[in-house]
């Protein structure tokens, strides 16, 4: 393949000669040439297909078709013989009567390739008009929020159909009926919307004649090019913008992270932005209500009240929604000026145990990989991931790799989206992936299939580990994960066998109270084959949230500074004092449960809690309510008036993401350019500069940066990891950490030489089973683990703004198996009250086979059914994280 | 003249798959899908075998059944099934009857043949006889011109019709 891209053939192409890769086809070389070719079925994202019958030319006295004809040395190539206009000619001809609409008066207008080629060829529309199909065109389907399908101008390129199965892996739609009948269709009487489509409108996009196109579109006036805000896939987009609206987001195709692709909320979600109930003035509660104030009002208040509360009462919870900038004056407010290290964010709830686990093993705790090059792994293990609902444009990349011939292994208690792919489906009961992995482990140690040579070079404690694997023999395994040991030997040697191999992981791995125990796990297996370090290999945790990667980097963390500079060696936070100005504590403050559990005992006295909803997000969340209730003093800053924000004192109306400038980091480590779109709306601030603004109000120096560029300079000063960063110099497609100085040009593929550790090797981790710490009994017979849907994210607070979004999903849904459904006498559509030992939900139950038997699944995305006053709040010793994803509960009809 | 009427796709999914679950047939369906080597290859087969357990078309569940069973997107089988004229996604009569309207037969009088079916059953081609015993409807070329005029009964040839031969043939049939 490499070969044919760097051969070079020369071709005479309408009398001139030309040099071509030999990789390329003849309709590559025309185009690159500036000799237009009529073509409806080509896409550049496409393999070629053929079938629009347009481009032909005449190749050595030879009629092809362009689109799919090799150039050849030597070859001569003429695109205007007169066989060539006639055959052309008549196939448009025959495209255009079966056209329901002239393209000449279509309104689709110079959108339309048809059009184009249409007058390119000189098409007499007037002399067609008697050949035209006599029939009404066809309905147009509106079933889609965001889209819709006209196929009455569909010219059947397929185009739509080769997207939806070689791009996003869906295969939703296809050609149906037969003959002139022929449309693009899904399942028997089927709207659009009754398909498997996922709605990421990669279609839509792509369409040449505007059959397919968007609802309600708008031409913007401007575009910014900017980063999505939702999920940390980090995806390009340019953001549309007329007057003080966002009205369209397109891809980035130069982008590397997603190459132009977007998913459902990426295109379709930003209406909340310019949703009327964003928060446009600061609030103060007055007698017990929330009454707008000035901002001269409210920043004078937090500012007393903070000063009130300096030292280890005060708390912040950062949140990995602001830009790195945002978050580094965040933490540097409550470390310099408040004197405290009580910073946290919901990273602790996502992956703590991948920083605390990984940073033990590897030395540091972030994606080894890059998401382009996981599409070229010969083998990705998926485990505890839904990576098609939660890392949307991941996934084309895991899809990419498939139809690659790469294997794929998806390793989850819930028959996820992915699996449709997968070469094994491992379905191992909630919490036992540390048993599962080690016996995969086991099979490859006892058969010889790790890699000695490179443990033997680059890790540490391989003994140890090695006796380790004796407790996980093919009973026990089979016990605790109840799968069939021969899969998982299958697994184990599936993975082994095919390198480069990549581990993707998510909240699956993470949720746990041994989450640290998973991720170590994770990297034993990973080290064990020799794939960490390699392209296309490694070990990869998905980061759930746009800037959660970032918000870590900058050390919105209790025990690191930005850069994971620990807060108790002394010459790191000498450094930082210096810099700062300020005396620095060297105790590890609290963790985010640690924060609004400390509230009953009178130890967190307040509570600065900016861009985050405790209210629904927290395990046991009636217990995170209870505190905020609590506490002295709660400021909550926020776009929206949450749930959380409900029980502030003072509520700070903050930006959004396309109201500011700064960046993000992305799950790939991807440090990348937020622009500012529009003014913020009404009366709100950007985070940046509230926070800025409470510091200069109590007095503090340090915090008049002219810019977030300038903040990041001052990032990059402290911060080895990110010394080289700069805005200016991640302009075009930003830059993946570490990046020591400004001539290094970033990291691709972490640790190919040495680990960042202090002997420069990885360490292997010896592990025992742990069992979740609630396990099912009679009272509570069912296992809850949750989940989360492609169409919402988070807590909801932006995507329930968006009309289409809530259409697509607009409520929480109680996930059981036939089997538990039948034994309750439950159908899908059935409400259901579902009981843990901390609370109740009622909601309504979908009953499918994507639940294992005793296991319900929900989402926690509905304040309406707040999932997360059920869970377990008991965590991790190492990470404290709580264990989300296991709870034992009871179902029951609610009749 | 009655027409029985196409079912609004959108309503078939409310309509019984009758006949045996899709665990009863994998019995008839596994060793046909043993014979090829991808899954998907055993497409056309494995509906046959289905449309025939089942009341003689494709409901909305057995697509849905045929989809997962095969692991090709369900989008696929409803091409499929959508292409092939002898593939039903409507309900049918207990048995399906094609009259050949091609060339040989029209020369030999299969207009009349269909006019007397019409006419006798009360239906228009396409059409489903109140009964509910049988679908007529019209078919390309059957490749049995040697004895046009021509139509099958599900897979039984008969040939050399008359107007009145081919309502006897189906009325004299047992019920």
């Amino acid at each position: 393949m490499s070969d044919e891209r760097i051969r070079t053939v020369r071709v005479t192409l309408d009398g001139q000669t030309i040099e071509a890769a030999a990789s390329a086809t003849v309709l590559d070389v025309a185009l690159a040439n500036g000799v237009f070719i009529p073509h409806l079925c080509h896409h550049p994202d496409l393999r070629p297909a053929g079938a629009c019958r347009l481009c032909f030319v005449d190749v050595d006295g030879r009629m092809v078709t362009a689109c799919n004809a090799p150039v050849v040395e030597g070859a001569t190539i003429r695109t205007n013989t007169d066989a060539v206009k006639t055959t052309v000619r008549g196939a448009v001809e025959l495209l255009l009567v079966n056209h329901h609409r002239g393209a000449v008066d279509c309104e689709e207008g110079d959108a339309c390739e048809l059009r184009k080629i249409a007058r390119f060829i000189g098409i007499d529309e007037v002399r067609l008009a008697r050949f035209r199909r006599p029939e009404p065109a066809p309905p147009v389907d509106t079933s889609n929020p965001f889209f819709e399908y006209d196929p009455g101008i569909c010219v059947l390129c397929g185009i739509c159909v080769r997207t939806c199965d070689e791009v996003v892996g869906v295969s939703a739609i296809d050609f149906v009926r037969r003959g002139v009948h022929t449309t693009i269709g899904s399942a028997p009487g089927a709207k659009w919307m009754d398909s498997d489509c996922v709605s990421c409108g990669e279609c839509v996009v792509r369409c040449p004649t505007g059959s397919l196109s968007m609802r309600d579109s708008e031409v913007p006036e401007r575009e910014v090019r900017t980063t999505c805000t939702y999920c940390g896939c980090g995806c390009g987009i340019h953001l549309g913008v007329t007057g003080g609206r966002i009205v369209s987001a397109r891809g980035v195709r130069e982008n590397p992270s997603n190459e132009g692709r977007l998913c459902v909320k990426g295109r379709f979600g930003y209406g909340f932005v310019n949703a009327p109930d964003r928060l446009k003035k600061p609030l103060i509660r007055r007698d017990g209500v929330l009454v707008e104030a000035s901002w001269d009002e409210a920043l004078d208040l937090v500012a007393a009240k903070f000063t009130e509360h300096r030292g280890d009462a005060f708390a912040a919870i950062a949140s990995a929604k602001l830009t790195n900038e945002e978050n580094y004056v965040l933490q540097k407010f409550v470390r310099a000026v408040q004197g405290t290290n009580n910073v946290d964010h919901c990273a602790r709830l996502c992956h703590s145990p991948t920083v605390a686990g990984l940073v033990q093993s590897l030395g540091s705790g972030a994606m080894t990989g890059t998401t382009k090059d996981l599409g070229d792994s010969r083998c990705i293990l998926a485990i505890g991931t839904n990576t098609t609902a939660a890392h949307p444009i991941v996934a084309l990349q895991v899809v990419r790799a498939v139809h690659q011939g790469g294997k794929l292994i998806v390793i989850n208690p819930r028959e996820v989206d992915l699996a449709r792919h997968a070469d094994l489906v491992l379905r191992n009961r909630a919490g036992s992936d540390v048993a599962l992995l080690m016996g995969m482990m086991r099979v490859i140690v006892d058969e010889g299939l790790h890699d000695p040579a490179y443990i033997a070079a680059r890790c540490d404690g391989f003994d140890e580990f090695r006796e380790s694997l004796a407790r996980f023999d093919a009973a026990t395994v089979e016990e605790l994960t109840g799968v069939p040991f021969a899969q998982v030997a299958a697994a184990a040697r599936m993975y082994a066998t095919n390198g480069p191999a990549s581990i993707l992981y998510a909240m699956g791995i993470t949720q746990h109270t041994h989450g640290t125990d998973n991720v170590l796990a994770v990297s034993n297996l990973a080290l064990l084959t020799g794939n960490v370090g390699r392209t296309s290999g490694g070990v990869n945790p998905l980061r759930g949230q746009s800037n959660v990667q970032g918000a870590c980097d900058m050390g919105a963390l209790p025990n690191v500074f930005p850069g994971y500079q620990r807060v108790d060696r002394p010459e790191v936070r000498e450094k930082f004092e210096r810099a700062w100005g300020a005396r620095l504590d060297d105790m590890p403050g609290l963790t985010h449960l640690e924060i609004l559990g400390g509230v009953t005992g009178g130890r967190i006295r307040a509570i600065y809690l900016v861009g985050e909803n405790p209210a629904l997000s927290e395990a046991d969340a009636n217990h995170a309510r209870h505190a905020m209730e609590e506490v002295d003093f709660l400021v909550v800053q926020d776009i929206f008036l949450t749930e959380s924000a409900e029980y502030a004192d003072v509520v700070l109306p903050a930006a959004t993401f396309a109201e500011k400038d700064g960046t993000f980091t992305n799950t790939e480590r991807r440090v990348q350019r937020v622009r500012r779109a529009i003014d913020p709306v009404g009366d709100s601030r950007t985070d940046l500069w509230i926070t800025s603004e409470i510091a200069r109000r109590m007095g503090a120096a340090g915090f008049d940066h002219a810019s977030a560029a300038d903040v990041m300079d001052e990032i990059a000063s402290l911060t080895p990891i990110y010394g080289g960063v700069t805005h200016e110099r991640i302009e075009g497609s930003g830059i993946q950490w570490p990046c020591p100085d400004s001539s290094h040009a970033g990291t691709r593929t972490l640790h190919t030489e040495r680990f960042p550790t202090a002997s420069g090797r990885a360490r292997f981790f010896a592990l025992a089973y742990r069992a979740p710490d609630e396990e099912p009994d009679a009272e509570f017979p069912l296992v809850l683990t949750t989940e989360r849907s492609l169409y919402h994210y988070h807590t909801s607070t932006m995507t329930r703004r968006v009309p289409g979004l809530e259409q697509l999903r607009g409520e929480e849904l109680v996930e059981m198996h036939p089997r538990d459904a039948a034994a309750l006498r439950v159908s899908s559509g059935d409400q259901v009250r579902v009981t843990s030992r901390r609370g109740e939900v009622v909601a309504r139950a979908l009953v499918t086979e994507v639940s294992p038997p005793g296991t319900i699944s929900m989402t926690f995305h509905f304040h309406e059914a707040p999932t997360n006053v059920l869970t377990n709040a008991a965590f991790d010793p190492v990470a404290k994280i709580p264990e989300t994803k296991v709870c034992a509960v009871r179902v029951e009809a609610v009749r | 003249m009655t027409t029985t009427k196409r079912v609004d796709p959108a309503e078939l999914a409310k309509l019984p798959c009758t006949g045996p679950s899709f665990d009863d047939l994998r019995g008839k369906l596994d060793p046909i899908v043993a014979r090829y080597p991808q899954r998907a290859a055993a497409l056309l087969p494995v509906l046959w075998v289905v449309q025939r357990a089942r009341a003689g078309w494709l409901h909305p569940k057995s697509i849905r059944e045929v989809a997962e069973y095969l692991a090709v997107p369900q989008a696929h089988v409803e091409g499929v099934i959508t292409f092939y004229t002898m593939f039903k996604d409507q309900p049918v009569g207990r048995d399906v009857v094609v009259v050949c309207k091609t060339l040989s037969c029209r020369l030999r009088g299969a207009q009349e043949v269909m006019d007397a079916l019409e006419d006798h059953f009360g239906i228009d081609m396409g059409g489903t006889t109140k009964d509910g015993r049988y679908t007529i409807e019209t078919g390309e070329c059957l490749g049995l011109c040697d004895m046009a005029p021509c139509m099958t009964i599900d897979e039984e040839r008969h040939g050399n019709l008359t107007p009145e031969s081919a309502v006897k043939t189906l009325e004299g049939r047992p019920r």
